[in-house]
C-alpha cells in the first residue's frame, strides 16, 4: 500500500493574485486600451527590425500600404481599396451573422460550413437554372428578367442551404444537448468535401474551375453602371451594394438582439436556461430559430462571394473568415457596431502584412513573418481589454499578502460564500 | 486517549457571515465522531478547513500535537486527513482504480494496473468491501461510487477519514452496509468525521458527537450519555424571540390544495411522498426541514417545473371560484391559466432573474411577450423598475446597470418586488431571506406579511427556525420528502420542530 506521509511543508499563498475590477472609469479603459495597443505596436516595430533587418518604419508604411497605396497620378489605388472593402464585408458579415448565436452562447464555430455550402448552393444554381430558364433568356442576358429569378433563388438557396446546415447541429443540441463547437466544426469538413467533390465535377477534364458563366454573366450580381456623365470606381465597383447591405445588417443586428421580442429570448437563454424554463420561453424552440437565423445570414454571405465577388467557388471561398470572425465576435463583446472597427483592423494588418511579403523589401519578412504582426496587435487589443476588467496585485512582502487576503476582496469572498452556501 | 486532531480557536468569515467562530475540537484517535447541526450551522465550512478547501481566517489546527498549515487537499492527505464529499469528485468515464490512483505521482511512466487492482482488493477485503476495480464510475450505483471515493482516500493511507452527510444519498441496506465499514474502519485504529443532522445515524454509530449551531460549536456529548431529545434540544439552542408583526390569518379562503403528491426524480429516488395539504389566503405557510428534504421539489412541482406522478392532484383555486389542476402543465401553461402565482425561487440570479440585464429588463421577464408588436415595449416595466426602486429601496447606480453587479439583499428585492408587482394570489418564496442582512431581512419579512394582510396565500421556505416561528402562521414540515407534520406556529416550539425535522421514517415504523 502507498503510503505519501511525507515530511511536513509549509503551503505559501502565491504572490499575485487577479481580482475583477468593476469601478474602472472611461478614461482608466481608454488608457488601458491605448498603451497596450502603442506597445504592441512598439513591439511590432522592434520585431520588423530585428526579422526585416531594414529600417523597420519603411515596413510599417509597407504594411500601410496594402490597403491605402498612392497611385502615380495622384489619389489611392482603387484596386487595393475594393480589395480591402472586399475582405471587410466578408469579414463584418460572417461575424454579424454569428453574432445571434454567440448572444445565446451557442459557440457556432461552424461559419465556414455554412458559408461554403451556401456558396455551393448559390454556384450550383448559377449552373443549373440558366439550362432551366433558357427560353426566357436572351442574347444580352444580364438585362432579363430571368437573370433577376436566377440570382433570387441563388440568393434564396443559399440562404436555405446555410440555414439547414446551422439547424442540423442546433436540433441536436436542443434535443439531445450534443456539443455544439465539435458538431459545428465537423459540419465545416463534410461542407468542404462537398465542394471539393462537386467543383471536380464542374471542372471536368479543364485543370480549374473558371468563372461561372465567364461570357453570359448569368447570375453574376448587379453593380450600379457607369455611363458618361457618372464614372465613380468606387461606387461602380462590385463592393458597394455590399458595403450597404452589410452597413444595413450592422444596425438591423443591433435592433435584433437588443430591441425585440426574439432578442430578448436570445438573452435570457444565453443568461440561464432554467430562467429561460420558468418564463415560459421554449428555449428548444429559440436554439433551433436562432441558430438557423445565424447559418441563414452566413448562406447569404456565401451567395454574395460566389454571385458577386468571385463568380466560382472553391475549398477556400470564404477566406478563412469562418473563424476569424469569431475572434472578430469575441474582442468586440458581441456588439455589432464595435465588430464594424474590429473586422476593419483584422483585414488592414492582414492586407498590409500580404503586401509587405509582397514588396521584397525585406528578404526575410516573407507572408508568415509579417503575420507575426498581425497576432502582435491582436494581442495588444486583447490585453487592453484583460487590463481593462481586472486588477493584478503583486505582493512583495507576505505579511502585506495576510493582509490582502483578509481584507475586502468582495468579488472573491462573494464568490467563496457562495460556494459555502452550496455546500453547507 | 491520544488526541489525532485538534482545532483550536479556528474562525472563518464569508463576506458578513461568520460561519465558524473560534472553533475549540478535539479529534481522538480510533474514534467516530460525529458533527451534528442545522443547515448553515458551520459544519461543512469546519470540516472544509481541515481538507484543505478553505484556509482559517485565524486559529490553530494541531495534528498529533504538531501545529500544521493546510493549505491544499493536497496537504490534507500529506496529514493523513482526507473528505468525502456531499458531491462526489469523480471522473465517470473512469473506471474505479483509475480514478482511485487520480493524481498519485508513481514512479515509473506505465501505470501497474495489475498492482492497483490488487491493491484496491486488498483493502476491500481488509474492510468489507464490493468493488470491481474495473467496473466503469458511470455505470456505478450512488453507493457504489461513495465506496470508490473511501477507497480513494484509504489507498492514499489516510488515516482521518471525514464523511459529509455519506447516508444522504443511500438507500438503508446501503446505510447499513456503510456503518459496518465505518466500525471495521474504527477497529483498525482509523478516525472517522462524518458530518450529518440525522439523530438516529448518530446514536447508532458514534462514540462522541460534536454539536454545532450558528458557526460555534457548543456542546461535546459521549453519545453513550445522550439521547434523541438532548442532541435535538443543543442543536435548535434557546428560542431566540424576533418581532415580526404577525396578524391572525384569516382562513377560509383554501387558495391551493395538494392531495396525495408524488415526485420520483429522474434516477427513480422518491423525493416527495404522499404529500397532503391545502394553503389559504391570508396565511403565511412556512415550510421547514433540512436542506433537501424535498422543499425544492415540491416548489418545482407546483410552479410545474416537475413533473408529479401520476394520480397527484394540485388544485388552484381562482378568485372567481373556479378550480384549475396544475398537475401536468408547464409553467407557460400555468401563466396563461391566469391563476396569478408568483415564484420567489431560491436560486436568484439562475432562475428568478437574468443578471446581464438591468432592472428593467427583469421586469421584462413577466411580460415581454405582451402585445402584438415584434418589438419590446420596455415603458411599462421601465415605470415599474422606478417604482420598485422607489418603494423598496433598492440600491443600484441606473435601472440598467446588470443586475448581477448589485449586492445579494438588492437582488432579492428586485425578485420579490416584481413577483409582488403581478399581484399574485399565491406567493411562493424559497428561503427569501437566506445570505441577507437583518435589515433587508426584515424588509422581505414585512413585504409578505403585507402580501398576507391582502389575502395572499404565502408560502415561506426557511431554514431558521426562530425566523419561521415568528413570521408564519402554521409550519409544514418535511423530513425526507415526507410531511412529517403540520403545526400551529403560535403554540409549538423549536424542539417539537426538530424533532419534525430529523424524524427519519424507518424509526419511526420501527
Amino acid at each position: 500500500m502507498t503510503n505519501t506521509m511525507k515530511t511536513e511543508k509549509v503551503k505559501k499563498p502565491s504572490r499575485i493574485r487577479i481580482t475583477v475590477r468593476n469601478d474602472s472609469t472611461f478614461l482608466q479603459q481608454g488608457i488601458a486600451r491605448g498603451v497596450t495597443f502603442l506597445i504592441a505596436v512598439a513591439i511590432s516595430i522592434l520585431f520588423l527590425w530585428m526579422v526585416g533587418g531594414n529600417n523597420p518604419f519603411q515596413s510599417l508604411v509597407y504594411i500601410f500600404q496594402g490597403t491605402f497605396a498612392p497611385v502615380a497620378k495622384g489619389g489611392l489605388s482603387i484596386t487595393k481599396l475594393n480589395a480591402f472593402f472586399k475582405n471587410f464585408v466578408i469579414l463584418l458579415g460572417i461575424a454579424l451573422a454569428l453574432t445571434p448565436s454567440y448572444k445565446m452562447r451557442f459557440w457556432n464555430i461552424g461559419g465556414q460550413g455554412q458559408v461554403l455550402i451556401g456558396a455551393l448552393a448559390c454556384a450550383s444554381c448559377m449552373i443549373y437554372l440558366p439550362g432551366v430558364f433558357a427560353g426566357m433568356l436572351s442574347q444580352d442576358a444580364t438585362k432579363d428578367l430571368a437573370n433577376a429569378l436566377i440570382i433570387l433563388i441563388s440568393a434564396l438557396s443559399a440562404m436555405v442551404a446555410g440555414g439547414i446546415w446551422a439547424y442540423i447541429p442546433a436540433f441536436f443540441k436542443a434535443t439531445w444537448k450534443t456539443n455544439e463547437t465539435l458538431f459545428t466544426l465537423m459540419m465545416n469538413y463534410i461542407a468542404i468535401l462537398l465542394v471539393e467533390l462537386f467543383t471536380n465535377i464542374w471542372r471536368g477534364q479543364k485543370s480549374a474551375m473558371g468563372l461561372i458563366n465567364q461570357s453570359s454573366h448569368i447570375g453574376w450580381f448587379y453593380t450600379i453602371e457607369a455611363n458618361a456623365g457618372f464614372d465613380n470606381k468606387f461606387i461602380t465597383s462590385s463592393v458597394f451594394i455590399p458595403l450597404i447591405l452589410v452597413a444595413v445588417l450592422v444596425a438591423t443586428t443591433y435592433v435584433y438582439i437588443s430591441y425585440t421580442k426574439h432578442g430578448y429570448e436570445i438573452n435570457v437563454v444565453g443568461d440561464s436556461i432554467r430562467t429561460a424554463k420558468y418564463t415560459g420561453i421554449n428555449v428548444r424552440h429559440v436554439i433551433r430559430r436562432t441558430v438557423s437565423l445565424s447559418g441563414l445570414l452566413c448562406g447569404l454571405i456565401g451567395f454574395f462571394i460566389v454571385s458577386n465577388f468571385d463568380h466560382t467557388v472553391s475549398t477556400f471561398s470564404d477566406l478563412g473568415y469562418g473563424f476569424t470572425a469569431v475572434i472578430v465576435c469575441w474582442l468586440s463583446n458581441f456588439n455589432s457596431f464595435a465588430m464594424v472597427g474590429y473586422s476593419a483592423l483584422i483585414v488592414f494588418l492582414e492586407k498590409g502584412a500580404k503586401n509587405l511579403a509582397d514588396s521584397g523589401y525585406s528578404a526575410n519578412l516573407n507572408e508568415y513573418s509579417a503575420q507575426f504582426i498581425v497576432f502582435a496587435i491582436i494581442l495588444g487589443v486583447m490585453l487592453g481589454k484583460f487590463f481593462m476588467r481586472y486588477r493584478i496585485h503583486y505582493t512583495f512582502s507576505r505579511k502585506h499578502l495576510v493582509k490582502s487576503l483578509t481584507s475586502g476582496l468582495i468579488e472573491e469572498i462573494e464568490e467563496e460564500n457562495k460556494i459555502a452556501k452550496e455546500v453547507m | 486517549m491520544e488526541n489525532a486532531i485538534e482545532l483550536i480557536g479556528i474562525s472563518k468569515r464569508f463576506g458578513k457571515t461568520l460561519a465558524n467562530d473560534s472553533v475549540n475540537l478535539t479529534i481522538h484517535k480510533g474514534e467516530i465522531l460525529s458533527l451534528l447541526g442545522e443547515n448553515g450551522s458551520g459544519k461543512t465550512t469546519l470540516m472544509n478547513m481541515l481538507c484543505g478547501l478553505y484556509y482559517p481566517d485565524s486559529g490553530t489546527i494541531k495534528i498529533n500535537g504538531k501545529e500544521v498549515t493546510i493549505s491544499s487537499p493536497k496537504d490534507a492527505f500529506e496529514h493523513g486527513i482526507g473528505m468525502v464529499h456531499q458531491h462526489f469528485k469523480l471522473i465517470e468515464v473512469f473506471s474505479a482504480s483509475d480514478n482511485i490512483i487520480l493524481g498519485l505521482k508513481e514512479e515509473g511512466f506505465f501505470v501497474d494496473h495489475r498492482k492497483v487492482n490488487r491493491e484496491v482488493k486488498e483493502i476491500a477485503t481488509r474492510y468489507d468491501f464490493e468493488i470491481e476495480p474495473k467496473k466503469k464510475v458511470y455505470r456505478m450505483s450512488v453507493g457504489e461510487k461513495q465506496i470508490v471515493e473511501i477507497i480513494k482516500l484509504l489507498y492514499r493511507g489516510v488515516d482521518t477519514l471525514i464523511l459529509d452527510e455519506p447516508t444522504a444519498v443511500l438507500t438503508p441496506q446501503e446505510t447499513k452496509k456503510l456503518f459496518n465499514v465505518l466500525r471495521k474502519m474504527r477497529e483498525d485504529g482509523k478516525t472517522v468525521i462524518i458530518i450529518t443532522h440525522k439523530l438516529n445515524e448518530v446514536l447508532e454509530l458514534s462514540d462522541r458527537v460534536a454539536i454545532l449551531r450558528k458557526g460555534k460549536v457548543i456542546e461535546t456529548i459521549e453519545t453513550a450519555k445522550a439521547n434523541e431529545s438532548i442532541l435535538t434540544d443543543a442543536m435548535v439552542g434557546e428560542h431566540v424571540a424576533l418581532h415580526i408583526d404577525r396578524d391572525e390569518p384569516k382562513k377560509d379562503d383554501e387558495v391551493l390544495r395538494v392531495e396525495h403528491l408524488n415526485c420520483t426524480s429522474s434516477q427513480g429516488i422518491k423525493l416527495i411522498k404522499d404529500a397532503n395539504f391545502s394553503i389559504y389566503g391570508g396565511e403565511i405557510l412556512g415550510i421547514a426541514g433540512v436542506s433537501g428534504s424535498g422543499q425544492k421539489a415540491l416548489l418545482d412541482a407546483i410552479t410545474g417545473l416537475r413533473h408529479s406522478d401520476f394520480g397527484s392532484h394540485i388544485t388552484f383555486k381562482k378568485v372567481d371560484g373556479e378550480k384549475e389542476e396544475l398537475v401536468g402543465k408547464t409553467p407557460k401553461m400555468i401563466k396563461h391559466l391566469g391563476v396569478r402565482l408568483a415564484f420567489v425561487p431560491e436560486d436568484r440570479l439562475g432562475m428568478g432573474l437574468v443578471g446581464e440585464f438591468g432592472m428593467t429588463g427583469n421586469m421584462l421577464l413577466r411580460s415581454y411577450e405582451e402585445g402584438h408588436s415584434y418589438f419590446l415595449h420596455t415603458k411599462k416595466p421601465h415605470a415599474l423598475a422606478e417604482q420598485i426602486k422607489d418603494q423598496l429601496h433598492v440600491v443600484t447606480p441606473s435601472l440598467e446597470t446588470p443586475v448581477r453587479k448589485l449586492s445579494g439583499g438588492n437582488v432579492q428585492k428586485v425578485l420579490v418586488g416584481r413577483e409582488i408587482a403581478s399581484s399574485p394570489r399565491l406567493l411562493l418564496t424559497a428561503y427569501a431571506t437566506r445570505g441577507l442582512d437583518i435589515n433587508t431581512s426584515y424588509a422581505i419579512y414585512n413585504l409578505l406579511n403585507e402580501q398576507k394582510r391582502k389575502g395572499v396565500a404565502v408560502v415561506y421556505v426557511g431554514e431558521d427556525l426562530d425566523v419561521l416561528l415568528a413570521l408564519t402562521d402554521r409550519i409544514l414540515v418535511l423530513c425526507d420528502g415526507q410531511v412529517t407534520g403540520i403545526v400551529d406556529s403560535r403554540t409549538t416550539d423549536k424542539m417539537t420542530i426538530g424533532r419534525l425535522m430529523s424524524n427519519n421514517v424507518e424509526v419511526k415504523h420501527d
